[in-house]
């Protein structure tokens, strides 16, 4: 039986950067510019390595990553503070959506 | 820690509506403008931005189409400038608090504990020689001095403690609760105590325990004769003096005396009678200075002032020189009245009862009595003759020298030269003290 932590076989990853990156231990977060999302619980969100804001209500935050969009959607959202490189968001956090 | 960094450096919350705030909120992100608690409120955004963030977002605006609008300022700044337009408020906080630390540098009030023969006004003439002082600066009080010089200089004081608390300076003291027995009884011993008249009189009564009596039944003294001796004589074979032997004296002794009282009381006298009118007004004081406060001049032609005014205190120990009270201004009226026959006897009748009272208080018995009221036209004069007993004795050292004489010279030396015991059996108690007295002659 294979065990989950080990890792993936070299066939799965379709990216030759990825490839790299995998076989040289370098931080996913930097060289492919992958989000962070740190949810704790229920109410709060931090996110690190977006582009932007794409939209933003009580109900839904949409924003750019590199690769993909990020939506969160829940009640009552509201941003603590953004800046360029992380941003918090707190309320009630329902679902988050890779799109 | 942040929340004091923006306090410090000021921040505004502002309203934000327009085309899109989420493109605001990235370039705000891409010009490292710092804006937190963005909340969505529909048609408009709030946030937090400081203040050097709010003036770099005016070209975003612009840019984005998007307008903005200071709901509240917050920090430091903003409280300054809000300073800067109160400014009699802010200097009279400043003077408020530059009196304060002016004020508690010095000394407001003095307090004693634990003085029972020492009164307060003994002690606060003995701390004014000492140059402390209500009003000195708490710098120049050397507390350990005082401790010292206070124990120092009143035998009776057996421990002090002095503490500042606030602006109070707190002596306590513990007195000495046992007379000096031991010292008295050393002077008697060593000097001998006459008994002398206080006053001039016959003897009407003598009992001698101890001493040689130097009056007889009957006898009339004066002031300042001696009664009874502290020094006992010892006699040589031929009658001469040998040498005196000191005791402290001790004796019964009474002197008989006559004395004449008279008093005079007025038949007519004046009365206040106040005529209910009366005024009210405040005090306000500094150290010894007064101000009145009241509207005008006093309209009555004789009047009394009575009151009452306080200090005024901080928390519990902090006094300031600062007075206040109320006095209130009664008129009164003075009329001429006429005591009736009643009256006048009775207040003859207090005036023997306040004279028996006070020779009874002195311890004086009286043995013959003549009291005549004579009854004037314009008053009434009482006439006693009293003849009066009194121990009016008082103890002295004794003025009686120490007998020179050869032999008790002799004796002295060979005391000296090693047989005390010869010299005791003789005189069993103030022998030693008699060759003492030889010796320094």
């Amino acid at each position: 039986m294979r065990r989950n932590n080990k890792k993936l076989p070299i066939s799965a990853l379709s990216n030759p950067k990825e490839l790299i990156v995998e076989s040289l231990r370098l931080p996913k977060d930097t060289m492919l510019g992958a989000a962070i999302v740190t949810i704790t619980g229920k109410q709060e969100a931090f996110i690190e390595n977006y582009k932007g804001i794409l939209e933003y209500t009580t109900e839904s935050i949409v924003l750019q990553g590199k690769n993909c969009k990020i939506c969160f959607e829940g009640q009552r959202l509201s941003i603590d503070y953004y800046t360029n490189e992380d941003m918090k968001i707190s309320g009630s956090i329902d679902t988050v959506r890779y799109v | 820690m942040l929340h004091w960094v923006q306090y410090i450096r000021g921040y505004v919350t502002i309203k934000v509506w327009g085309y899109s705030t989420e493109r605001l909120l990235n370039l705000c992100g891409n010009h490292n403008i710092l804006v937190w608690d963005i909340v969505d409120h529909g048609d408009y955004n709030t946030m937090n931005v400081s203040v050097q963030g709010f003036f770099a977002l005016k070209p975003l605006l612009k840019k984005t189409g998007t307008k903005a609008s200071v709901l509240k300022r917050y920090g430091l700044p903003f409280f300054m400038s809000k300073m800067g337009r109160r400014k009699i408020f802010v200097a009279g906080f400043l003077c408020c608090m530059l009196f304060w630390m002016l004020t508690s540098g010095y000394i407001w009030n003095i307090r004693f504990e634990g003085n029972y023969v020492l009164t307060d006004d003994v002690l606060l003439d003995y701390l004014e020689e000492k140059n402390v002082r209500v009003a000195m600066k708490k710098e120049q009080l050397q507390i350990e001095e005082l401790e010292t010089a206070l124990r120092e200089d009143y035998d009776v004081i057996t421990w002090t403690s002095v503490q500042l608390k606030g602006t109070t300076l707190l002596i306590y003291i513990k007195e000495n609760e046992m007379p000096d027995y031991e010292q008295d009884r050393q002077t008697a011993e060593t000097q001998g105590m006459d008994l002398i008249a206080e006053r001039d009189g016959t003897v009407s009564y003598i009992i001698t325990r101890s001493g040689v009596p130097q009056v007889a039944l009957g006898d009339t003294v004066q002031k300042g004769d001696v009664l009874v001796s502290g020094a006992v004589p010892v006699y040589n074979e031929d009658t001469t003096i040998r040498k005196y032997q000191y005791v402290e004296s001790d004796a019964d002794i009474k002197l008989r005396y006559t004395e004449s009282v008279s008093v005079k009381k007025d038949i007519l006298y004046e009365e206040k009678i106040y005529s209910g009118r009366q005024k009210v007004m405040f005090t306000l004081g500094i150290n010894d200075r007064e101000i009145n406060l009241r509207l005008g001049r006093i309209p009555y032609a004789e009047y009394d002032v009575s009151g009452e005014k306080k200090q005024v205190k901080l928390l519990d120990h902090l006094y300031l020189p600062l007075f206040y009270g109320e006095k209130t201004i009664q008129e009164y009226e003075m009329v001429r009245q006429k005591h009736t026959e009643d009256e006048m006897n009775m207040m003859m009748q207090d005036e023997w009862q306040k004279i028996m009272t006070t020779l009874d208080e002195k311890g004086v018995q009286i043995t013959k009595k003549n009291v005549t009221i004579k009854k004037n036209e314009k008053n009434w004069v009482l006439n006693a003759r009293l003849q009066l007993e009194e121990s009016a004795v008082r103890l002295v050292p004794t003025s009686t020298e120490p007998a020179m004489s050869e032999e008790a010279d002799s004796e002295a030396d060979s005391q000296h030269g090693g047989s005390p015991d010869g010299a005791q059996q003789e005189n069993p108690s103030g022998g030693e003290n008699a060759a003492q007295g030889e010796i320094v002659d």
